[in-house]
């Protein structure tokens, strides 16, 4: 193999996969050092949801269920019997809004948070708003009596579809 | 040392990215609407640009010319991507607050603008000022626009309340807004460069320029003749 050939072909070919080497090592060790923190905050802001939704709740324990088939991400029990806080995960316009509903021990909603982080910001957002939120307040069994935001019908949906996904899998899991 | 302040002061002033050379802007307008995004964005742009023009000006011998922008690329999208997990993990607020404008820093003009135009063609030292120098103007202009903006259009300051609710100009804040402060920023740049009586001109020759074009050019000569 000569010189210029070497320059040429194998050079760049060279030089190329060494960096990307080299930057996928040093990533992946930074990886190493923040993923758990991130894990961590993450899990701390979940645990701050649910304290917001459910007031007086003590301590939760996750319940175990098959949370697939009831379309929710998690379910958890309050230790101290003040009820139980129902993540659901829906899509909404642009990404995904997850809603975090606090049910007390006969059913009715008591809480409810909306991330609708994703969504745009003055139209979707209005459904992660107070005024809308509080309609589902006090509501039991059924979201259906709530009306989705006209302007803002995607992420409305995915707020009610999520309550609605919430209180169905209530019904499965109480008393348990 | 003379030098090295001359390029420091270059980036911030004579040949500021955002207003003399115009890159950069999407992401200005975007996050200028708060002091601490804008803030969070310049310091975090600032990291990436020192980061990529030194790792690009010691490279700057072994990296072949034909493969050098995928080679930038890569190098840029690393400090990047350190960028978002160290702010995830430690500033979540301003993680959030940037949204996608932090993986998008990656593509800004700015970063690769300085790796093709000064970092592969200058000492480690050099390029490190550079770097510095280009990214200070770019936070200064982020986070003197967003001071107007959030004043004026939101009637805060750091999130505190300044002007009372019912008086803010919320046209600032939106993009339109951001275009006026913009313009009315580059005026005053240029407005402060100007001699008495002789009109400043920006300096930017074959240097400022992306190598597509054919032009005789001593600097790049040896791009150009291949």
């Amino acid at each position: 193999m000569n010189k210029e050939k070497f320059e040429t072909t194998f050079k760049p070919f060279l030089v190329l996969v060494g960096i990307c080497v080299v930057v996928t090592l040093l990533l992946a060790f930074t990886n190493s050092i923040t993923a758990p923190v991130i894990a961590k905050n993450k899990a701390e802001a979940e645990e701050k949801t649910r304290q917001s939704v459910l007031a007086g709740a003590t301590a939760f324990s996750q319940v175990s269920c098959d949370t697939e088939s009831l379309g929710v991400q998690s379910v958890y029990k309050d230790d101290g019997g003040a009820g139980y806080v129902i993540t659901a995960v829906e899509k909404g316009y642009k990404g995904d809004v997850t809603v975090t509903v606090g049910v007390d021990g006969s059913g009715k909603i008591v809480g409810l948070n909306a991330d609708v982080s994703t969504e745009t910001t003055g139209v979707g957002s209005r459904a992660g708003g107070s005024a809308y939120i509080q309609k589902f307040i006090g509501l039991s069994g059924s979201a259906d009596s709530v009306d989705t935001i006209s302007g803002a019908t995607y992420s409305s949906t995915a707020v009610k579809k999520g309550v609605a996904a919430a209180l169905k899998a209530f019904d499965a899991v109480k008393g348990a | 040392m003379k030098r090295k302040m001359k390029i420091l002061t270059n980036g911030i002033f004579k040949e500021n990215p955002v207003l003399i050379l115009v890159l950069g802007c999407c992401s200005t307008l975007a996050i200028s609407v708060t002091v601490l995004g804008g803030l969070g964005m310049g310091l975090a742009l600032t990291f990436v640009l020192v980061g990529s023009n030194v790792a690009i000006s010691l490279l700057r011998k072994l990296i072949p010319n034909e493969i050098r922008i995928p080679c930038y690329v890569v190098v840029i999208a690393g400090f990047v991507t350190l960028v978002e997990m160290v702010l995830e993990a430690y500033m979540k607020s301003i993680y959030d607050s940037l949204g996608i404008f932090l993986p998008l820093i990656v593509v800004n003009c700015i970063v690769l603008g300085r790796a093709e135009m000064f970092a592969n063609k200058n000492t480690v030292g050099d390029s490190f000022f550079d770097g510095l120098g280009m990214g200070l103007g770019y936070t200064m202009v982020i986070v003197g626009m967003a001071v107007v903006r959030e004043l004026i259009g939101s009637g805060t300051l750091l999130g505190y309340r300044i002007i009372p609710e019912g008086y803010q100009i919320g046209i600032v804040t939106q993009t339109p807004g951001g275009f006026f402060c913009f313009a009315c920023a580059m005026a005053m740049l240029i407005a402060g460069l100007d001699k008495k009586g002789r009109k400043f001109k920006p300096e930017i020759g074959c240097d400022g320029c992306c190598g597509n074009c054919n032009a005789e050019c001593t600097d790049r000569k040896e791009t150009i003749g291949k």
